[in-house]
Order: structure tokens, then C-alpha cells, then sequence
């Protein structure tokens, strides 16, 4: 009985754990009334490993991502659309900033989206040599994305990761690096 | 025997848990926007009997009338009435369509459990199926569509 009990717990565990790591500020839901369409994903690490099981292992492309998204622990997207321009403001994107202006956050410079008019910001949190997670702060004046990635990732992996599960696709320059030194 | 008695009570402990969640989410949908659901006859049984290889052990409640009032706070009415096991997976709102998809999870025995909100003007349905890992990547990706192309095949299944 014992065992079964401690089975279901190790069952529950990576659940619980997971929830503790969204990172996305709780004042972003306010931009729900306004926006037009609003879509959310929140996958963790059993959500994942079950998707990552069933990528098409004959599509380059897929079976990447699926190395890639093996190894993370939690992937969480906001997403807001907007009928017309100006229905969001800098003081929207403050919680979400503070946040990563501390030191353990780095932005990378030389990414660019692959949308238009849309200015994507991508910024790493590392531990020595490996980044640990990753945040896309992706806006252009009518849509507002943000992506939080927890886990072993490179930011070259993002070309990888982009269109799937609503992540942005972003490009990032041969030369892309951290705003403070420490690079890909 | 012992064991065995354990491990079947538990079964079918969760699985009264599992329906219960359902039947408190689709009180919740009625109470929320003003709507019932219509009752069909040995719904949850006869799915459970024809599975297919998109959802297996499937409940489902069909709503007819268009529900009222705002259909944003879906997530919110939702969260309300399940119990912390279940964890919010996917969210669409859209105030274009006037449209609102609400999908929470747990794990289950084949692979996970979906418990699916989705309300529009035509036909509003509370479904709760397990899916297997192959069709799970589709419900990331177009929950609408999902959500239709499963009240479709049960639509007919009945």
C-alpha cells in the first residue's frame, strides 16, 4: 500500500512542479477584454514528452523538435490579437519586463521575427554554459506574444521550435548574441 | 487480493471523480450562460463501447440554444468547478467568432484526459475523452477544429 501511495505521488510530482514554474504575470489576463482572439498553451514536461512521442520521424524538421522538446520541462504561450493598433501599452509589458531586467536574464540581440512589422525580443536565463530558460516577447501593433520556455534550449533551437505549438517564428542573424557578453 | 481490491477500488474511485468533474462543468456552463444541455440516452456508455482511435471513453454534453452573456471568463468558470488534478492546457477566445474553447488535462491510465469546453453561437459542447499521444498534437495546434470534428463523429455514433 505504501508503495502504491508513493507511486501516485511520483505520478502527481511533475505536475505540481511544473505549475510552479509559470512566470508569465497574472495582470497580462486584463489584455483578454480587449483583444479580439486570446489563445493560451500550457504544456508541461508530461504534456511534452507525450507530444514529442508522436513527431513524424521521417521529417527532418519534426524529428529536431522532437530532440529538442524531449529535454523541456514546461512551455507556456500567451497570445492576444487585436482588431486595431493601440489597445496595448509599454505598462502592460512592465510586469513581464521587470521581471527580466533582473541579472540573471540576458537579452540576445540579432533576432528578428519572420512576421512584418512585428518586433520579436528574446532573452535567456542561464546556469554556467547552459541556458536554462527562455523567454519571446514578440509584438507588433495589432498581436502581443509572449513565450515562456523552461529547459535545456539554445536560441538557434527557436528556428526549430517556431510554428509549432503557437511559438512565433522568429530569425535569429549569425552573429546573434547576448546583450551582456555571454553568447550562444 | 488485497492489492487487487486496492487498485480496483481506486479505478473506480477516480473514474467517479472523472464524471463527477464532468457533470460539475457542465452544471457550471448551464448556471454561467443560461443554457441545458440536451439529454441523450446512454451517451457515456455507448462511447465508452465504440471507441476510435482519437478518443476513447468519451462523455459528452450538447448544448442547443446560444449561451448569453460574456464568454471570456469561460477559463475562469471552468477552473472554478474542477478539482486541482486537472491542469489548464489550452485557451482560445475569440470575440471575431464569438467562440470560446476551454481545454484542461490529467493523466490518465492510456495517456491523458481531456476535459473540453467549447462554446459558439450554433451549438455549445462539455466533452470529456481520453486521447491517445497521436492525436493529442492536434488538439494543441486546432482545438476549434478538434472540438467540432468530435462532436461530429459522436453526432453520428449516436
Amino acid at each position: 500500500m505504501k508503495r502504491l501511495l508513493l507511486s501516485l505521488i511520483l505520478l502527481w510530482l511533475p505536475a505540481i512542479a511544473s505549475a510552479q514554474e509559470i512566470r508569465l504575470p497574472a495582470n497580462l489576463e486584463k489584455l483578454s477584454a480587449k483583444a479580439v482572439e486570446v489563445v493560451e498553451v500550457n504544456l508541461d514536461q508530461r504534456m511534452l514528452q507525450l507530444a514529442a512521442r508522436f513527431m513524424d520521424p521521417k521529417d527532418p524538421d519534426e524529428q529536431q523538435a522532437k530532440k529538442l522538446i524531449a529535454n523541456l520541462k514546461s512551455v507556456y504561450v500567451r497570445s492576444f490579437e487585436f482588431d486595431k493598433a493601440g489597445q496595448y501599452s509599454e505598462a502592460d509589458l512592465a510586469g513581464i519586463r521587470a521581471q527580466l531586467q533582473s541579472p540573471a536574464w540576458n537579452r540576445i540581440v540579432g533576432v528578428r521575427s519572420k512576421r512584418q512589422h512585428e518586433n520579436a525580443e528574446v532573452y535567456i536565463k542561464s546556469n554556467g554554459d547552459q541556458i536554462t530558460s527562455l523567454v519571446i516577447v514578440a509584438a507588433d501593433p495589432n498581436e502581443l506574444t509572449f513565450v515562456s520556455i523552461d529547459g535545456p534550449i539554445k536560441p538557434e533551437d527557436l528556428a526549430d521550435l517556431g510554428g509549432q505549438f503557437h511559438i512565433p517564428e522568429v530569425e535569429m542573424d549569425h552573429k546573434a548574441k547576448s546583450e551582456k557578453g555571454a553568447a550562444k | 487480493m488485497k492489492r487487487f481490491l486496492i487498485l480496483t477500488t481506486l479505478l473506480f474511485t477516480s473514474a467517479a471523480f472523472a464524471s463527477d468533474d464532468f457533470k460539475a462543468v457542465v452544471k457550471a456552463v448551464e448556471s454561467s450562460y443560461g443554457i441545458h444541455h440536451k439529454h441523450i440516452p446512454m451517451m457515456g456508455v455507448m462511447m465508452k463501447f465504440t471507441p476510435n482511435h482519437e478518443a476513447r471513453s468519451m462523455k459528452l454534453a450538447i448544448f442547443e440554444a446560444a449561451p448569453e452573456g460574456d464568454l471570456s471568463n469561460l477559463q475562469h468558470v471552468i477552473s472554478s468547478s474542477l478539482g486541482s488534478d486537472w491542469a489548464p492546457f489550452v485557451r482560445v477566445w475569440s470575440r471575431r467568432e464569438r467562440e470560446s474553447v476551454v481545454i484542461y488535462s490529467k493523466p490518465s491510465a492510456s495517456g491523458m484526459r481531456l476535459l473540453i469546453t467549447c462554446l459558439d453561437s450554433d451549438e455549445s459542447v462539455v466533452m470529456s475523452v481520453d486521447v491517445s499521444e497521436k492525436s493529442l498534437r492536434e488538439w494543441i495546434e486546432e482545438p476549434e477544429s478538434m472540438a467540432h470534428r468530435a462532436r461530429h463523429d459522436a453526432d453520428e455514433e449516436n
